[in-house]
């Protein structure tokens, strides 16, 4: 999974996310840092199974710049 | 009859009021972390006392165009069929009472996209208000869009 930056490692409460309107697939739920922020947790075998079907369009993605 | 209790914010310009009983609470507007696929009108989810609840942009809800957030911008975070909702306006900060002899149906002149929001039209003192129905502005039949 190609991520732009790692940015730490914590251990957090796993917030469930109960509205429909930000229930979205491949999120698995929310925790906040402490600073009011809040950090989507993400449901790795589901984002696999939504890249399945749109790996045609892999093309289509930005690529980084040469680093 | 009995005199409501409402909340009065701004948006695009326009008035608009919620019923007090139906606002937990109201906040400035701070992180909003945005949700990949949500619906165009949802700016992200906000962590409000203990709970991660959605951030609905209500310009975006009624068409209009996003603004800039700035020092009025507010959350009114509300309650509505058990659920917690933030709704994104661009600033909020008056009560007031409105006795229902001067709230009127909206009429078929309220064209746009937002007048299927609008429970009612206060007229008070010649300023004019529009009464926000609020579950038909938090139900949304089209769930989320297919990745």
């Amino acid at each position: 999974m190609a991520v732009d930056r790692i940015t730490g490692q914590r251990e957090i409460v796993v917030r469930t996310i109960a509205d429909n309107m930000i229930r979205v697939e491949g999120v698995a739920g929310a925790t906040d840092l402490g600073d009011g922020r809040v950090v989507l947790i993400l449901n790795l075998p589901a984002l696999a199974r939504m890249a399945k079907p749109v790996a045609d369009d892999l093309s289509t993605v930005a690529r980084p710049r040469s680093a | 009859m009995m005199t409501d209790n409402y909340i009065l914010f701004t948006l695009a310009g326009t008035t608009y009021a919620l019923r007090t009983r139906d606002v937990t609470h109201i906040e400035m507007v701070e992180q909003i972390t945005s949700v990949p696929n949500a619906a165009h009108f949802v700016d992200g989810v906000v962590f409000s006392r203990g709970q991660v609840v959605p951030a609905l942009n209500l310009r975006a809800r009624f068409g209009f165009e996003r603004a800039t957030p700035d020092v009025r911008t507010r959350l009114l975070v509300v309650q509505s069929d058990g659920r917690n909702v933030g709704l994104v306006v661009d600033s909020a900060r008056e009560f007031l009472a409105i006795p229902p002899s001067s709230v009127q149906p909206p009429n078929q002149a309220l064209a746009g996209i937002s007048g299927q929001y609008i429970e009612g039209i206060a007229n008070l003192n010649d300023r004019l208000i529009l009464i926000l129905d609020l579950s038909a502005v938090l139900n949304f039949s089209q769930s989320a869009p297919a990745a």
